[in-house]
């Protein structure tokens, strides 16, 4: 399969767990499909309205940390906002020097790379994202992959180990964002042993003797018209 | 009140909801004729009745934990605000539910209907200052049940979960069969204790279970089932001070420690196991092998009492971090079967199986004279950088050569793909080595006379 592969990294990122609202954040070791489509609109400086999308992404960093980060909580009254807020801290993980690698099979949406429109993050406003190199390849079919990691799989065909979660594929473009496409995926570390999967993927190598093989998501976004 | 469909079970992929749709599936099958209406009435029953309205490690300020929700005031407050919502009778917005992903009716989620998924001073967490998030009527009831299956390990309350369903019914089956059993002699009180006090051994404790009572296989092409994942959950949503943390016992351990617990394996890994138990509380104790018991001078404690205690294997393992130490430590002394050692090496290592038999080369080499072997402990032993050990090999080399054996020990292929592969660390193979060569001493019953040091892996065990 001809594809665009999209090399972007940072020194930080962090995705939160998207029900885990109070208390310690704990980052998910791969990004959700919606941070990821959220990137693609990021450099696209528009939000794009797909009708089918197929799209790819391996995940990795080199350390995983915890910081001590003020946050600010706005009070509310009558389920309104106020303009009072008042600090406080918590302990957010984080994700040291990662790497992002986009699989696309549509020229216009990696031509969106080469400039950005707003700036790229890999999580919250500081984690800011640099594109690496663009490159366009040729990847092979793999039947049972046993080289899936650093990605999520849906989960109910596949119950592949890992951490279990309802995530998101993408949001509405609306105020406020809703949701859509939740479902339970496999957030598979890229550190993961290879384990034999029954998964169709594509064999890519990330740099000489390793190889990774590529699960692409096939969405049909007509569904939540 | 029919039920349309079954969201109230369906595995979602979150945690809190998952193991409250399990707890439904065990209250239909104990209570067949009884609709959700009259299950969440049971749960009720008990959270009020019993556990004297003590839920404040998930709900906040509830229909049962609010202070003026006391006796039957809470039950009906609780059954009012739950039937409202399945007769959809409550303020709603259509959209999608955030954790099954259904189009449907939504209603906020906070601290008192929801775990971990703040409260209004975190209005401007949520997308648009939303109240909260907004998930289906459904999740909702089955965060309600949720505290049924779970259980109190320490200060904290416990959850696991897997990517296998029938290790997750398992986990909360067990809870809930105790916590019935409880409720039928009246001595339920509040959630079900864990014996253990952290999270390691939990899981551990929990592999072990899984792979003894539910004969659960690793990695079985006829179930399909692909590696187990273990995720621990523990938290509190308690008052000021909610907190998470989150531990994973991940496929490749679970699947090694399935080998350690094999026939083949199980006396030699349960020996080192429980000698590196630990407790602070149980001074100047030492294992004693012959009665598998802790000792010091005043007292003795069986498995029962130090499978509680911290154990550095476990947590080793848990953090990723390398057992080559302890089991080099422990080999000093000890026989363990190198097969064991061979198996963590290739699985949660991923070792080259030509390194492990070039060590056993080398090893056979080294033994071959019993002056040569005591320097080689000695020498192993005082290393203090990759560059000793390159040094140290060159050195057999030379060995080898000037013995005028036809066959070279090292080959440059051996050394660069095989002993320093990239990534590899000199430790890792220095360990190795060692615990290769204390291997075949105890397999020929060879003492030699060597001073040990004490080493790093010592001192952290106390530490």
């Amino acid at each position: 399969m001809e594809v665009y592969k999209i090399d972007l990294t940072s020194w930080t990122a962090s995705f939160r767990y998207p029900n885990l609202i109070s208390g310690f954040q704990p980052t998910l070791e791969v990004p959700p499909l919606s941070t990821v489509l959220g990137l693609i609109n990021a450099a696209a400086g528009s939000y794009q309205n797909y009708q089918t999308l197929k799209i790819g992404y391996y995940f990795e960093y080199e350390a995983k940390a915890v910081d001590l980060e003020t946050i600010y909580q706005i009070s509310s009254k009558d389920g309104k906002p106020t303009n009072q807020a008042k600090s406080n801290i918590l302990n957010r993980e984080f994700l040291f020097n990662a790497f992002l690698r986009l699989y696309l099979t549509d020229n216009i949406i990696a031509d969106y790379f080469r400039q950005p429109y707003y700036p790229l993050l890999l999580g919250r406003m500081n984690d800011l994202a640099t594109v690496t190199n663009i490159e366009k390849g040729e990847l092979a079919a793999v039947v049972n992959a046993d080289k899936v990691r650093g990605q999520i799989i849906p989960f109910a065909k596949n119950r592949l180990a890992g951490q279990i979660q309802a995530l998101p594929k993408y949001f509405t473009n609306s105020f406020p964002r809703n949701n859509i496409g939740t479902e339970p995926y496999s957030i598979i570390n890229f550190k993961s042993n290879a384990l034999a999967t029954g998964i169709q993927a594509f064999r890519d190598e990330l740099a000489p003797n390793k190889p990774i093989d590529i699960y692409f998501h096939e969405i049909d976004f007509s569904v939540y018209a | 009140m029919k039920l349309e469909n079954d969201w109230f079970i369906q595995p979602t992929g979150d945690p809190f909801a998952d193991v409250g749709g399990y707890v439904i599936e065990y209250f239909r099958e104990k209570f067949p004729k009884k609709n959700i209406l009259e299950l969440i009435k049971e749960a009720t029953y008990i959270y009020v009745k019993n556990w004297d309205n003590n839920l404040h490690s998930f709900f906040l300020n509830s229909t049962i934990t609010h202070n003026s929700n006391k006796g039957q005031k809470g039950i009906d407050k609780t059954l009012e605000y739950y039937q409202s919502l399945l007769e959809d009778k409550r303020d709603a917005q259509e959209g999608y539910c955030r954790i099954t992903g259904q189009k449907t009716k939504l209603y906020f989620a906070g601290r008192d209907n929801h775990i971990m998924s703040g409260s209004a001073t975190l209005i401007n967490f949520h997308h648009g200052f939303q109240s909260g998030i907004l998930l289906s009527k459904e999740v909702l009831i089955r965060i309600f049940f949720s505290p049924l299956g779970l259980i109190q390990l320490g200060n904290k309350v416990a959850l696991i979960q897997s990517n296998n369903e029938e290790v997750n019914r398992y986990f909360v089956k067990r809870i809930l069969d105790n916590n019935f059993k409880d409720l039928a002699s009246g001595i339920s009180k509040s959630l079900q204790k864990s014996e253990f006090s952290n999270p390691a051994n939990t899981l551990f404790d929990f592999a072990h279970k899984c792979i003894s009572d539910l004969k659960i296989a690793a990695s079985d092409n006829t179930t399909g089932t692909k590696g187990i994942t273990l995720n621990l959950y523990h938290f509190t949503n308690f008052g000021a001070s909610p907190e998470i943390k989150l531990y994973t016992l991940p496929a490749v351990v679970f699947l090694f420690y399935q080998k350690c617990l094999s026939l083949e394996f199980k006396s030699d890994w349960q020996r080192f196991v429980n000698y590196h138990y630990r407790s602070s509380g149980f001074k100047d104790a030492y294992y004693n092998d012959a009665t598998s018991t802790w000792e010091n001078k005043k007292d003795s404690v069986g498995y029962d009492d130090y499978k509680t205690w911290r154990n550095p294997v476990y947590e080793r393992l848990l953090n990723g971090e390398s057992l080559l130490g302890l089991f080099e430590r422990w080999s000093r002394k000890n026989k363990l079967n190198i097969k064991i050692i061979e198996i963590y090496q290739q699985v949660l290592r991923n070792m080259d199986k030509r390194t492990l038999q070039k060590i056993q080369d080398l090893t056979n080499f080294i033994i071959e004279d019993k002056d040569f072997t005591k320097k080689s402990i000695t020498r192993l032993n005082g290393m203090k950088s990759g560059y000793d050990i390159r040094q140290f090999f060159l050195n057999l080399i030379a060995k080898n050569y000037y013995n005028k054996n036809e066959k070279a020990l090292i080959t440059l292929e051996d050394y660069v793909e095989y002993l320093f592969p990239d990534g590899a660390s000199w430790r890792d193979i220095r360990d190795l080595l060692l615990i290769s060569i204390y291997q075949k001493l105890h397999e020929t019953d060879t003492s030699l006379d060597i001073e040990m040091p004490e080493l790093e892996a010592e001192q952290e065990l106390e530490s």
